[in-house]
């Protein structure tokens, strides 16, 4: 339940017929299907309900909404009842005035009367309801049977459950099933018996809820509610702002009282999310203000030197001159920055603008290195620009989806329930993954296929598929000619349709029987809207680039691009990742993807910021790294970023990091990357910062301000006063004047402003004069490079292989109750659901070597070792084992390697070969 | 290994990785040094050149000619 928002009471229709009713005398058209209840609604004669609410289907069972329709008998429920053709409807009535109030007493009969103690207390649509009714009195006494010692569920760390106060309207065990799609609630019992239950009968923290608040939302009474609610009380203002987690960027309405933030409550306008949310972006914001922040800015001369608490202007300086220095004796290129996909568009503007004009190298380079570098290379190179092409909604048009290298329901929950709702109504599902993610089987969700290729074979299968497409002459000829690059075509069908591309070639080498490659490429090729959907399980790897090319040749071929249900979606890792990457954070690009050495672009920048840039590209953070180890990288500024857990093969950054004699680092927290860091710079919480967030469906949302920056400053301002120090003056006063400046220089952002976005709410780049309001799907007409270009993709095995001594296969991946490497969640009381890492392995590998579940083991790969419990799993094949990297004390990342996408060197975290074997403990 | 080795240990792996990857049917070695001028920086290519000339059988052969279209 949710303060201040308007509630229709039932989901809007969306059918072109129009009907005209009179609702109390007033006029009103609507669209075919819609309810009485919301037609009334939008005429602002609202009709009492409960258990009725707009992004539910209407269910009718309060008995509160009834209505008398002239010329009908009886007194319909106006929720279920659709409007039709010249009705005539009365809401308040004698009649329905008794009835109404008849139904109110008994509800309260069996309620709790404190409302003066309620945590609920004037947030209460029972308490609501009953003064709607002019209920006043109740006839019934508390003597009979009741429920009012029913007992209260707080197991759940964020809500409570007091089923003394509920009134079984059966809201959340819809909310449940119809927004979330998890089925954990039900309503046990029958008559007066009945009451919400857990699938299981188990107190909520053991049941399948997934803490998604979307039943807090929909409960009208304080029967589900936040514990943050009944310890501060109900919230007095509110702000809208962006989620900061996942790739998703959900809006959230943030609820204050005074300056304390009480609850995050899902945007039901968030272009992304519709209302819903998950158990981070609701729940998980408590790291904000956690006693390990650190909000003064330190320095020290050496790592193995204390920390000393300076003011900004010391630490500015000594930053500055300590880069200056370096510079000095080392040379311009000496140094350079990492740029987070935590921080605002206009946040890592400034400093890839820092790094270029004031540092004078294009030494900049973004985390995205490590995720989605190779979305950014496959999808320039074959429809021309590094973006998804759809908006989420597009999934509901979707007639097949395939998943591949992808873990929706974990990593971007919110649209994997909007994904589990179009499965649910029937649309097929091919899963392409090693683990049998939840996916696969969930309540009401099965995929037809799952192809449990071995890692890192995705090339073979999906150039598999496409094999099979062309040779059964499924291509849509049509689109290809009218679309595409027709030689490029060519090419690739003549490649493709070799046989060392058949299903059955490649089937020694994928482990993926062919005849269901072959049953997976016709539900694809065939279902007339075939949609991709991807994650890091894509572009990890050493052809993480070849395969999204590959994927984005498979809908091409099939003509699966532009319009509503198809397209290549990548699923991005953290909320501003693509964001960051179109701000202009690669070394070899400025903002809107144009190369350094494109002096026309360059000239532009040259122009607006008052220098002469590098037409050079810089050093991507690989480069980075190697290039400090020896001794030639001196100085480093890391905005928001932890690479000392979250990159690969950790032992070897460490040593990069030790060897530099500057560290700059700007975070929440002093996290592992700070133990090498000489100057700390504290950061802002989202909660803090003003700006925008870019998700992964090109959709710019804005971040307000919810509370001042506990540090005092703005993370671009920083990064400004920095930049000056350093002799280049960046003057801007307010975060609208760097999107102002982005805007002027980024045709696909030239009608992005703070104005804009503050009223139409979000808009999906490309925006500008073309398409003022945003472009939610992408190459409808044409593609962004004109036409599509095919690209033959051969596959190549890794170099990363299965050996005696390292036989098994680990791959990597985030669950979702923890985000990335934890930094914020491990802050929060989410870790009650994972307080560590473990690693799954199949039962007989784990017979094979003695182990059992929850043994302690150490896992080894050629790079490094560590230890952490093991689980047996029957979510992966045999020969492959799977862990999460959300806590530094596991070390995964110590144990993966260098290798890395050969075009990006994104790094290959999803294939390291490992030895198991049973230990005596945890790491030291 | 000291960092420079390493340093060239990577290039070397990077290139030859680079060249076996690359999308069949145009030259291996255009390709290469079309993908290299794009994304290395000058030092990297300096460095590629001299391995290049010092020790070129680390390199595959199609490398080798995408440093000489690079010079």
């Amino acid at each position: 339940m949710t303060i201040f928002e308007r509630d229709l009471g039932t989901p809007a229709m969306a059918a072109d017929k129009q009907v005209s009713v009179t609702i109390d005398g007033m006029p009103i058209t609507v669209p075919e299907g819609t309810s009485i209840m919301r037609a009334a609604a939008l005429l602002d004669a609202s009709i009492p309900k409960l258990c009725a609410t707009d992004n539910l289907e209407a269910f009718g069972s309060c008995r509160l909404c009834l209505v008398e329709v002239e010329g009908r008998p009886g007194t319909p429920a106006s929720c279920t009842t659709p409007c039709q053709e010249g009705m005539v409807v009365n809401t308040q009535t004698p009649r329905l005035d008794k009835l109404r109030k008849g139904v109110m007493e008994l509800y309260i009969s069996d309620h709790p009367l404190d409302c003066l103690t309620c945590s609920a207390n004037g947030d209460c649509e029972l308490q609501d309801m009953a003064g709607a009714v002019g209920l006043r009195e109740v006839r019934y006494s508390d003597e009979g049977e009741n429920h009012l010692a029913a007992g209260k569920d707080e197991s759940n760390p964020y809500f409570t459950f007091d089923a003394s106060k509920c009134i079984v309207c059966s809201r959340c065990v819809r909310a449940c099933s119809e927004v979330q799609g998890t089925f954990a609630l039900t309503i046990a019992g029958r008559g007066f018996e009945s009451a919400v239950s857990t699938a299981q009968n188990t107190d909520f923290l053991s049941s399948d809820c997934v803490s998604c608040g979307a039943c807090v939302q929909a409960c009208p009474t304080a029967t589900l509610q936040e514990k943050s609610v009944i310890d501060k009380g109900v919230p007095s203002r509110k702000v809208k702002t962006t989620c900061a987690y996942c790739g998703v960027g959900c809006s959230f309405t943030a609820e204050l009282r005074g300056d304390e933030l009480v609850r995050m409550v899902p945007d039901k306008q968030g272009g992304a999310n519709a209302g819903h949310s998950c158990v981070k972006g609701r729940f998980a914001w408590g790291y904000a203000n956690h006693e390990d922040r650190v909000t003064e800015p330190m320095v020290r001369d050496a790592i193995d030197a204390e920390w000393r608490v300076v003011s900004w202007e010391e630490a500015i300086q000594f930053a500055a001159t300590r880069l200056k220095q370096i510079q000095a004796e080392h040379g311009v290129d000496a140094i350079g920055g990492i740029t987070s996909s935590r921080c605002t568009n206009e946040e890592v503007y400034v400093v890839q603008k820092m790094v270029r004009a004031a540092f004078g190298t294009n030494n900049v380079d973004t985390c995205a290195r490590v995720c989605h570098s190779p979305t950014g290379y496959g999808l320039k190179q074959t429809f021309g620009t590094s973006a998804g092409t759809q908006d989420f909604a597009s999934v509901q048009n979707a007639d097949a989806i395939l998943v591949i290298g992808a873990n929706p329901t974990d990593a971007h929950p919110v649209f994997g329930s909007r994904m589990k709702r179009r499965l649910r109504e029937g649309a097929e599902l091919i899963v392409i993954d090693p683990r049998a993610i939840d996916l696969v089987r969930s309540p009401h969700v099965s995929a037809q296929h799952h192809l449990q290729l071995r890692p890192g074979t995705n090339v073979a299968v999906v150039n598999a598929i496409a094999h099979v497409v062309v040779t059964e002459d499924w291509v849509a000829r049509e689109f290809v000619n009218e679309r595409c690059d027709v030689e490029s075509f060519k090419a690739w069908e003549r490649f493709i349709a070799l046989p060392e591309n058949s299903p059955e070639a490649l089937e020694q080498v994928t482990g993926v029987p062919a005849t269901a490659v072959r049953q997976a490429a016709e539900t694809y090729a065939k279902a007339g809207n075939g949609a991709i959907y991807y994650g890091l399980g894509v572009t990890e790897h050493s052809q993480g680039s070849t395969m999204v090319m590959a994927m984005a040749n498979l809908a091409m071929a099939t003509g699966n691009i532009g319009r509503p249900g198809v397209g290549v979606n990548p699923l991005r890792g953290q909320n501003n990742v693509q964001g960051s990457c179109d701000m202009g954070s690669f070394p070899h690009e400025f903002a809107g993807y144009r190369h350094v050495s494109d002096d026309s672009a360059r000239g532009l920048f040259d122009t607006a910021w008052g220098v002469s840039l590098r037409g050079d590209p810089g050093m991507r953070i690989p480069n980075m790294l190697d290039a400090a180890v020896a001794g030639k990288f001196r100085g480093l500024y890391v905005q928001g970023e932890d690479i000392a857990q979250s990159d690969p093969n950790i032992h070897h950054v460490e040593a990069a990091l030790k060897a530099m004699d500057c560290v700059i680092v700007q975070d929440l927290f002093l996290n592992e990357t700070a133990r090498f860091a000489h100057v700390f710079l504290p950061g802002t919480s989202f909660l803090e910062k003003d700006g925008t967030f870019t998700n992964a469906e090109r959709r710019i949302n804005r971040v307000r301000p919810v509370v001042p920056p506990l540090s005092g400053m703005s993370e671009w301002g920083v990064t400004c006063a920095i930049s000056e120090a350093m002799g280049y003056p960046m003057p801007y006063n307010t975060a609208a004047e760097i999107m102002d400046e982005i805007a002027a220089l980024t045709p696909t952002f030239a009608g992005v402003s703070f104005g804009l976005l503050d009223k139409v709410g979000s808009v999906q780049w490309p925006c500008n004069g073309d398409a003022p309001l945003g472009t939610p799907i992408m190459h409808e007409q044409r593609f962004v490079r004109g036409e599509g270009q095919f690209v033959t993709t051969p596959y190549v095995p890794t170099d990363e292989r299965s050996t005696r001594k390292y036989p098994l296969l680990l791959t990597t991946g985030r669950i979702l109750s923890q985000y990335n490497v934890g930094a914020q969640t491990r802050r929060t009381q989410n870790t009650v659901w994972h307080a560590e890492d473990i690693l799954d392995i199949h039962a007989a590998d784990a017979e094979a070597r003695g182990v059992a579940d929850g043994d302690w083991i150490e896992i080894s790969s050629r790079v490094g070792s560590t230890r952490m419990r093991a689980r047996l799993s029957d979510d992966i094949p045999a020969g492959v084992v799977y862990t999460t990297f959300h806590h530094p004390v596991s070390g995964t990342n110590v144990i993966t390697t260098d290798n890395s996408d050969w075009a990006t060197n994104c790094p290959e975290y999803k294939v390291t070969a490992v030895e198991v074997r049973p230990s005596m403990g945890a790491s030291s | 290994m000291s960092g420079v080795v390493e340093q060239d240990a990577r290039l070397v792996v990077m290139a030859n990785q680079i060249a076996n990857n690359v999308p069949v049917g145009r030259d291996v070695s255009e390709q290469v040094a079309e993908h290299i001028g794009k994304f290395w920086t000058n030092p990297m290519r300096a460095d590629l050149q001299r391995i290049a000339e010092q020790s070129s059988d680390q390199l595959r052969e199609e490398v080798v000619a995408a440093v000489a279209l690079l010079a």
